[in-house]
């Protein structure tokens, strides 16, 4: 029996097939402004920026 | 930019924000993906990826979808994801298990705890991972 070769997905059908089984929640964008929330991300902003400042990336990042 | 949705589950409904922020490295500016749970009865944040809610994954899949619209808004941009010892087993776990597949959009980068950064191995600890871009279109879910 001659197994056809199946023929590679591409690109576009990758992502299609991420959309149709991976569906998120509704999603929306913030636009009112809450100091907790501000002082809470400025917090993270914090760590993330010390965190940042000491990753030694490789030469050829840009290629990877 | 800054997003926001719902966990529902057992426990209601619960107010997940996600934020970007810009933060320098020595190669350029990276955008940190900061993350939180608003509570509205004590207005109050706190840094949990899993709210125990029962849809961990449908969490981790719409901030997956969400990190995809970001950075179809602003292109090239790297995102980096820090957190508690215990969110980043969570990510590592989901990553190397591909459930959620982010793979898909991203490749995907882990940094070591000496703050080396590698192509991401299978149950390796990392500290943080960083994600760029590879594949581009639209999300279709994303309300602007």
């Amino acid at each position: 029996m001659i197994m056809e070769k199946e023929t590679p997905k591409t690109e576009e059908e990758i992502v299609e097939e991420f959309y149709k089984q991976y569906k998120p929640a509704r999603i929306g964008h913030r636009t009112e402004t809450n100091p907790i929330i501000e002082a809470y991300f400025a917090k993270q902003f914090e760590e993330a920026q010390a965190l940042a400042a000491k990753i030694k990336f490789p030469p050829d990042w840009e290629n990877w | 930019m800054e997003y926001e949705f719902f966990s529902v589950g057992p426990k209601g409904r619960i107010k997940k924000v996600v934020r970007f922020i810009k933060v320098s490295t020595n190669v350029g500016d990276i955008y940190n993906l900061g993350f939180g749970d608003w509570d509205e009865r004590t207005r109050s944040m706190n840094d949990s990826v899993t709210s125990n809610n029962g849809d961990t994954d449908k969490v981790l899949i719409t901030v997956a979808h969400i990190a995809i619209d970001f950075t179809e808004r602003f292109l090239n941009a790297e995102i980096l994801a820090i957190g508690t010892p215990g969110r980043i087993r969570l990510y590592r776990m989901k990553i190397t298990h591909q459930l959620v597949p982010i793979y898909t959009f991203f490749s995907i980068s882990g940094l070591t705890k000496d703050n080396v950064i590698e192509p991401f191995v299978k149950d390796k600890d990392y500290i943080a991972f960083i994600a760029k871009r590879r594949l581009f279109k639209r999300n279709p879910h994303v309300n602007s």
